[in-house]
């Protein structure tokens, strides 16, 4: 049965696409079957960290929506081209033509196409996971895909507007009756485990949700400019270790 | 028993025993011929006919049936099937049957069992009879009947079509079709159609919305073939119903005062929405008080809309809204729904606001402070009725209050005023204004003034004018810098503050408003199709 995963934000660069595609690259090394969907339809940015020119393809996540394609026809197998060793990520790129962005901006898209689409790449790839990359905020289209999922997780960084919008973002997802999962991202280096731990019980003992796992500021991620993937180019680095533990606790997500 | 029955007549003197002996032999010899136990009321019979009524040449005919109860057990029966058209010519089919049981059924069809050139060619009630020749000798023992007609109901409800069908007309033979209601032709009628190769007339009148109610006559003639009984029929067209498939709210959750909108549409028996008329909604109370407001139809949004404004002195808590059964008319006699359509809302207590003047001036002893506060509801209207009050304090000392303050409705404003006595503190003064009704609505602001008297300054505000004050705060800046100076870039989760309580509010907001409510929805008519499919597929 596949785990469907809303990945989600308040805010625009909390770490969202980085965690996705480590996350999703760790999976897959445990020879897991992955798919990711970059449903960041008005920015997406997945695309760089897998070196894919969604121009090159003939059919987007964008097509898919509008009922244009079917869901498999837009999705590329990066298995092969990332040396995956026996696991599988299906990749479903958004579209980065500002035309078509603007067309799904204003068409939006209907429940049943993305429901259709979710279902289809479980179905045809038979994913063990199908990680959704999503737009960050409260907006319709988003709010749509998280309650479709299965589980959401949703990073924060510990700023004082973040951790507010944060705070909302899991109360409204849990009207979704779906469990949502937090990861705390960029923690400032000064700031101890147990300090940041003692923050996920503080927020545990208000709002529903669970920790997924926490994630230091890193000079060598943001370094890398998205363009690759920290946990399949440095193995034994130790934000390497923390995206594959976030990977373990999605495996026993329930 | 039988002996004492007889006991005292000359005939009588029959043995108990040997009467038993006797009723045992009876019963031995019966068995062994095979014969079934007779109940003494004998079968039952009952016929139906399904459908009772068919249109003419209607494939499939008319499935005649014949239940039996209490019958002969393992024994033949041997049924003869008459049936009489309105002609009066008469067809018949037979067929047998075993009895299995005490209960059972024996079919057989018409026209299909009765013979190749059976038809059911003519308008009128069709009269069945059974007889049965083994057990009750070709006495008749069940009559029924069943009607053929040129349209597919006898009724119909506006917006339906009529289908219209008659056969044994001779092939692209010129028909004739009228329909009147009452000596007047209906609009397109008469009208002259052939009929098809195998001599059949088949079309169809819409109804609408708006079609004239009561009773029709159809009539149709060839212009070669002549029926008897004619091809004419009445059939009557009553209202459509319309349903309302639920009742839309601006907002879940008001506060009083404030006003709720309410939509719905409504779509008649077609499909097709309804787009005059108006329906009364019922507004409940929690203590089951009701008001009633009318919706009636807004032709900018294409939808049926009434408003209900609550006031201050509201119940709260859960009210609901109904369109009763029956309650909606679109002005053309048609109504519905035909059950009632609810909706739940919550009131809650009004949050008023208050606005306290401003103060630019500087105010000395003797002075007269004025103080104002516009105060207005949720829904944005003047708080007129209830007791608003002032309390002045300086650095958490109280000078004055609480201040009764008036509504001047010239202003549309409460005012007060405080006069400065020399003994009061210099300083800031903070005038606190809260708002209250007897109903639980409350509201709170406040609004800061300087004030100069010859008083002394308050203690802390003193304090804060001292040079240890400034003396501390140098001291204190000179740690922070150091701290900050050890602690570069430092950004601690220690400095973040999770307010809770402002952002469940922030959340309930998003929660209560129309978009998430669309959403949801939206999910959750997926889940029910999803349940659908899985239940589907089990």
């Amino acid at each position: 049965m596949t785990r469907s995963i809303a990945i989600h934000s308040y805010k625009g660069g909390t770490g969202k696409s980085t965690i996705t595609a480590n996350v999703a690259v760790a999976l897959a090394l445990k020879g897991r079957r992955v798919g990711i969907m970059d449903m960041d339809l008005e920015g997406p940015g997945l695309h760089v960290f897998f070196n894919i020119d969604p121009n090159e393809l003939r059919f987007t996540l964008n097509d898919v929506l509008a009922g244009v394609a079917p869901p498999e026809a837009a999705c590329v197998r990066l298995s092969e081209k990332m040396n995956l060793n026996g696991g599988e990520i299906y990749y479903s790129p958004a579209s980065v033509r500002v035309a078509e962005i603007m067309r799904t901006l204003k068409t939006g898209f209907e429940l049943d196409m993305f429901d259709n689409a979710v279902r289809r790449l479980q179905e045809k790839f038979g994913l063990h996971y199908l990680l959704i990359d999503t737009h960050p905020g409260i907006e319709h289209d988003t709010l749509l895909a998280l309650g479709v999922c299965d589980h959401q997780l949703i990073v924060s960084r510990i700023d004082q507007q973040d951790i507010f919008g944060t705070g909302v973002m899991i109360e409204v997802s849990a009207t979704f009756d779906k469990p949502v999962h937090l990861v705390l991202n960029m923690i400032p280096p000064r700031v101890k485990e147990a300090e940041v731990l003692k923050f996920a019980r503080i927020i545990g003992a208000h709002f529903t949700v669970d920790m997924a796992g926490w994630l230091p500021f890193s000079e060598e991620v943001i370094g890398s400019l998205s363009r690759s993937v920290l946990t399949l180019k440095q193995p034994k680095h130790a934000m390497t270790t923390r995206f594959r533990q976030i990977a373990e606790n999605i495996e026993g997500f329930a | 028993m039988l002996s004492r029955i007889h006991a005292g007549t000359k005939y009588s003197r029959i043995p108990t025993t040997k009467a038993c002996l006797l009723l045992l032999s009876l019963v031995s010899t019966l068995a062994s011929l095979n014969i079934g136990t007779v109940n003494g009321a004998g079968p039952s019979f009952v016929l139906s006919s399904l459908p009772a009524r068919i249109q003419e040449g209607a494939a499939g005919g008319v499935k005649l049936v014949l239940n039996v109860t209490n019958a002969n057990f393992v024994t033949a029966y041997n049924f003869i099937w008459t049936v009489t058209d309105p002609a009066g010519n008469s067809r018949i089919s037979t067929n047998t049957t075993t009895s299995n049981g005490p209960s059972w059924s024996i079919f057989t069809n018409y026209p299909g069992a009765f013979g190749a050139s059976t038809i059911t060619n003519l308008v009128g009630i069709y009269k069945i009879n059974v007889t049965e020749t083994i057990h009750s000798a070709g006495a008749s023992v069940a009559t029924g009947q069943f009607q053929v007609g040129l349209t597919d109901n006898p009724t119909y409800q506006r917006t339906a079509p009529v289908l219209i069908r008659a056969i044994g007309y001779l092939p692209l033979e010129n028909v004739t079709i009228n329909l009147t209601q009452g000596s007047t032709s209906v609009p397109s009628f008469p009208t002259t159609q052939k009929a098809d190769t195998n001599g059949v007339i088949a079309l169809s009148w819409q109804t609408s919305i708006g079609t004239p109610l009561g009773s029709y006559f159809l009539t149709i003639s060839g212009s070669s073939t002549t029926k008897t009984p004619s091809d004419s029929q009445p059939f009557t067209v009553y209202p459509t119903n319309v349903t309302i498939s639920g009742l839309w709210l601006s907002k879940t959750s008001i506060q009083r005062s404030q006003t709720l909108e309410f939509r719905f549409n409504a779509t008649y028996l077609n499909g097709s929405p309804a787009f005059s008329g108006s329906a009364p909604i019922r507004i409940t109370e929690p203590n089951g008080t009701n008001h009633t407001i009318t919706a009636s139809y807004d032709p900018t949004l294409q939808t049926f809309r009434a408003f209900y404004a609550t006031v201050l002195s509201s119940t709260t808590g859960v009210w609901i809204g109904t369109v009763d059964v029956n309650s909606f008319g679109d002005g053309l006699n048609n109504g519905g729904p035909l059950s009632p359509v609810f909706t739940n809302f919550n009131v809650q207590p009004a949050s008023l606001t208050v606005s306290a003047v401003s103060y630019n001036a500087t105010y000395s002893s003797g002075n007269i402070v004025p103080i104002y506060a516009k105060i207005t509801t949720p829904a944005a209207a003047s708080f007129t009725q209830g007791t608003v009050t002032a309390t002045i304090t300086s650095f958490g000392q109280k000078i004055a209050g609480p201040l009764r303050l008036v509504y001047d409705p010239s202003r549309g404003e409460w005012s007060g005023s405080y006069k400065v006595n020399a003994t009061d503190p210099s300083g800031t003064w903070l005038i606190s204004i809260t708002a209250s009704d007897g109903y639980g609505n409350t509201g709170q602001n406040s609004a800061s003034l300087s004030v100069n008297t010859s008083g002394a300054p308050n203690p802390t505000q003193s304090f804060l004018s001292s040079w240890t004050f400034w003396l501390l705060v140098l001291a204190l800046i000179v740690i922070g810098f150091g701290i900050l100076i050890f602690r570069t870039r430092s950004v601690s989760h220690r400095e973040v503050r999770l307010d809770v309580q402002a952002i469940k509010h922030q959340a309930d907001q998003v929660k209560s408003d129309d978009f998430l409510q669309s959403i949801q929805a939206q999910l959750k008519r997926r889940t029910e199709r999803i349940a659908a499919e899985k239940e589907k597929h089990d």
